[in-house]
């Protein structure tokens, strides 16, 4: 049954002598299909299982130019022809969506409700994390994933940084996100505390600068610790 | 929809379709022959050869509800080369079976019929052969159900023969 839904979409091509400029301006997906996609579920799985830390994320894959690697890496070993998936305004218009649908099979939707993930390119483009998929009491576990791209995850912010606690930190682990200004920060701050109020329903989170990936699983606390000047 | 693509018009210079349609029928070995020479050690994937399974879907009469009829084996696999005016092209194929080397070969050739200053080079090389070979045969089957046919002659026939 894998193919069925290949069939069902319009063919693109009817004229032999018009180039195929459809398929031709795609790029491969992994190299190691397996062996890259179990790779990047670890590091999933790790990222989850440490909230906060950086894991470095690299694979063989080569996503259109101009995505970022390490979302797009992740997207493509997690999707398939059962998931869906919603971009921000500024994804919508990339190769994104044909890239992903032509290697994973996923569905692209505009409904922010149902969506299983949902990627977002800019923070201003994030929606309330409770607009989002939540699950529900008897299956927390259908939810949605966010999958957020922030400019860095290395360097340090001048507004502060973020203060984690919870399973899997064994006292504090911090994060910063640099390039959010204050405002932001403390935007976050109260989506995530609305989110945490929903356990265990809500939403996970991950954060990638294009290097590394920082999971915010909803078991985290979260609080905001300002830089002294 | 359903038709039945065997008894369709066959002129392979239509369509990409048609072309995809013979290659994707063609024996591993004819498709070897023609493209002995082009074949690259290190293909450029867009997909790799993969081998799943495709639902068939049947309708009894041509008009009846349709039903699903089962589960085929389907390789697949798609290819970029770069034509002779250097532009990218993408080779497609779809065949029955597991063979990820047919399917390689198939979307190879679907890649090279698409550059427009050797097409004809390859409609004549690689598909009229195939074509005829699947159409001598389809015609040796035709002739050994029709030698073995049986007329009964005690019914009484409309149209006499």
């Amino acid at each position: 049954m894998i193919f069925s839904r290949l069939l069902e979409k319009p063919v693109v091509d009817t004229d032999m002598n018009e180039p195929i400029t459809d398929l031709a301006t795609l790029s491969p997906g992994f190299g190691d299909e397996t062996h890259s996609s179990q790779f990047i579920f670890r590091t999933v799985l790790n990222a989850l299982s440490y909230p906060g830390r950086l894991n470095t994320l690299h694979h063989d894959a080569r996503p259109p130019l101009g995505l970022n690697p390490v979302a797009s890496g992740v997207l493509l070993a997690l999707l398939d022809s059962e998931t869906s998936l919603w971009l921000s305004d500024s994804l919508r218009n990339t190769l994104a969506s044909t890239w992903l649908q032509f290697h994973t099979d996923c569905t692209i939707t505009d409904d922010i409700k149902t969506a299983d993930f949902v990627w977002i390119k800019r923070f201003a483009e994030c929606p309330a994390l409770d607009q989002l998929q939540t699950g529900s009491d008897a299956y927390p576990d259908r939810s949605a994933i966010c999958i957020i791209e922030v400019e860095s995850l290395t360097k340090k912010s001048d507004q502060g940084s973020f203060v984690l606690q919870g399973p899997g930190i064994k006292e504090t682990q911090e994060l910063d996100i640099s390039a959010w200004s204050r405002e932001e920060c403390e935007m976050w701050l109260e989506f995530w505390n609305s989110n945490r109020a929903l356990f265990p329903c809500g939403v996970d989170v991950f954060f990638s600068d294009g290097e590394a990936l920082v999971g915010l699983p909803r078991t985290s606390l979260l609080s905001f610790l300002p830089r002294e000047v | 929809m359903l038709r039945n693509s065997d008894t369709d018009p066959i002129d392979p210079s239509k369509s990409r379709a048609d072309w995809m349609k013979w290659l994707s029928r063609a024996p591993t070995s004819m498709l070897l022959e023609a493209l002995k020479g082009h074949v690259p050690e290190e293909p450029s994937w867009l997909r790799q050869p993969e081998t799943g399974l495709m639902m068939v879907k049947g309708r009894i009469g041509g008009n009846g509800e349709p039903f699903n009829l089962g589960e085929m084996t389907v390789t697949r696999c798609a290819i970029k080369i770069k034509d002779s005016q250097q532009q990218e092209r993408v080779g497609v194929a779809y065949v029955l079976g597991r063979s990820k080397r047919r399917a390689f070969l198939a979307s190879l050739g679907d890649a090279l019929l698409q550059d427009t200053t050797h097409q004809r080079y390859w409609l004549e090389k690689l598909i009229d052969p195939i074509q005829q070979h699947l159409s001598t045969l389809s015609d040796q089957k035709n002739k050994k159900a029709q030698e073995t046919k049986v007329d009964f002659f005690t019914v009484a026939r409309e149209a006499g023969g």
